[in-house]
């Protein structure tokens, strides 16, 4: 059995800091019998709570797919979407009811990916981005989708959400390592006009050789707030796991 | 800690997203004297509002159309600073239908070339000031400018300029908001409200409602 190592961060970006609101952006790495998943969700920028429903979303869904990985991994794209969209609305709406607020406070987008033995599971819901390192370098897994506009895109509670989650599933092969990114970081790790991403990913993945995932998270978060950030005005977040050999 | 940094060279850049505004103005005969040497300043001051914003000078872009006895691109789509700041001066009757479809089409063919260069833009914008009443037919401009708005593809800023600013006319463009008559000639606070606008629309992120600004500064609020 494969062993990946796992590690995460978030800050809150400028703009936000400014006007003293929390940072809309989680991430999470969990393990659960031999599956390793990270997950990454930014919460929507005007919903009031969505810091709450971004990581309310992850804690429910890494649970969910923890418990139900080779279920799931059995079905079609289009349900597996159905039901994490369900799972994740179900917890939403609780939240919703329990603080008395709409639904559409606690909005957020998706990203995930999942390993276990030879096989991975990942979904995207939004904008933000997947990228994965193969042998001959990286690749794009996943593209933000945005509608027209630049401050558009589709969130968990958005109309047919469940339509805009894109699911990706299949063997590993040389795929040694999966990068999650919110829009904020995103800017600086992939170039839309050529599909580019940036040498930095490489680099952070050469970290992950030498360094245990306490130093791994310590250095994705001071280099969020000290280089990433001073780029974009965006909340920055990234969830990165590898394969170790 | 001290090798688990990243540098400039290890990153990517990408363009800003842009928020393109087209201001339509009035320029006919009638705008002579206080009226256009008002609207030139606040002309001036808009642009170097913008210029002197870190954000909204990356994102904003600005073309101006003219309408005074005929339809003039004064200022074309550009990253603002490479703009000049236009004098305007004012001439003949008011053509406001083929001005608005001169902005239209304009605005039409910056978001074609934004596509093609893979550059991400916000809805546009357009301002259409008038002191007066068209000369010409505005029916297919107010069309197309309704129809955008309603498909949330454009939003306009619809101004009267004076008494004489004929109202219903400007309603005819903008099925949401009701036209906005301009306190006195406060083309300054307007514009600024404007540059102000702008900055927060290109700080907007996915799923960010931007709550309009107030408009008393510059807006007759009156009737």
């Amino acid at each position: 059995m494969s062993r990946w190592k796992q590690a995460s961060a978030y800050v809150a970006g400028r703009s936000h800091i400014k006007e003293d609101l929390p940072c809309q952006d989680r991430t999470i790495c969990t393990e659960h019998e031999g599956m390793f998943m990270i997950a990454l969700a930014d919460g929507a920028g005007s919903a009031k709570r969505s810091d709450i429903g971004a990581e309310a979303t992850l804690q429910t869904l890494t649970a969910y797919i923890g418990e139900h990985y080779d279920k799931l991994m059995a079905k079609d794209p289009g349900e597996i979407s159905e039901e994490l969209v369900g799972v994740a609305l179900t917890r939403l709406t609780e939240l919703a009811e329990e603080q008395e607020q709409s639904l559409g406070e606690f909005s957020s987008t998706l990203l995930f990916a999942a390993v276990k033995d030879k096989i991975y599971l990942a979904g995207h819901l939004g904008d933000g981005l997947i990228a994965v390192e193969k042998e001959e370098g990286l690749g794009t897994l996943s593209h933000p989708e945005n509608g027209e506009y630049a401050n558009s895109t589709y969130f968990t509670t958005s109309k047919d959400a469940a339509s805009h989650l894109r699911i990706y599933k299949g063997e590993l092969d040389e795929i040694q390592a999966f990068f999650l990114m919110s829009d904020g970081t995103a800017e600086t790790m992939h170039r839309k006009q050529d599909d580019t991403l940036a040498p930095a990913l490489k680099v952070i993945s050469g970290w992950f050789d030498e360094h245990p995932v306490e130093t791994l998270t310590d250095a994705l978060h001071k280099n969020l707030e000290n280089v990433i950030r001073q780029r974009t005005m965006d909340d920055c977040s990234m969830a990165i796991m590898k394969r170790m050999k | 800690m001290s090798n688990l940094e990243l540098f400039d060279e290890d990153l990517l850049d990408n363009p800003s997203a842009r928020v393109p505004v087209c201001l339509v103005l009035d320029t006919s005969y009638s705008m002579s004297g206080k009226p256009i040497d008002e609207l030139n300043r606040g002309v001036k001051m808009f642009m170097e509002e913008v210029l002197a914003d870190e954000m909204a000078s990356l994102s904003a872009e600005i073309a101006i159309v003219t309408f005074g006895g005929g339809v003039r691109k004064e200022v074309e789509f550009a990253s603002i600073e490479k703009q000049s700041v236009p004098y305007l001066t004012t001439s003949g009757n008011t053509p406001m239908g083929e001005a608005v479809n001169l902005a239209l089409d304009m605005l039409e063919a910056r978001k074609k070339t934004y596509a093609s260069l893979g550059i991400s833009y916000y809805q546009p914008w357009m301002v259409l000031m008038t002191d007066g009443a068209p000369t010409d037919d505005i029916s297919l401009a107010a069309r197309r400018t309704s129809d955008l708005i309603k498909n949330k593809k454009l939003t306009i800023f619809p101004i009267g300029i004076g008494d004489k600013a004929h109202m219903e006319t400007l309603q005819q463009f903008s099925p949401n908001l009701p036209p906005v008559r301009l306190k006195g000639l406060h083309f300054k606070e307007f514009f600024m409200w404007l540059s102000q606008s702008i900055t927060m629309k290109s700080r907007s992120t996915p799923g960010e409602d931007i709550k309009a600004l107030p408009i008393n500064p510059w807006a007759d609020l009156s009737l």
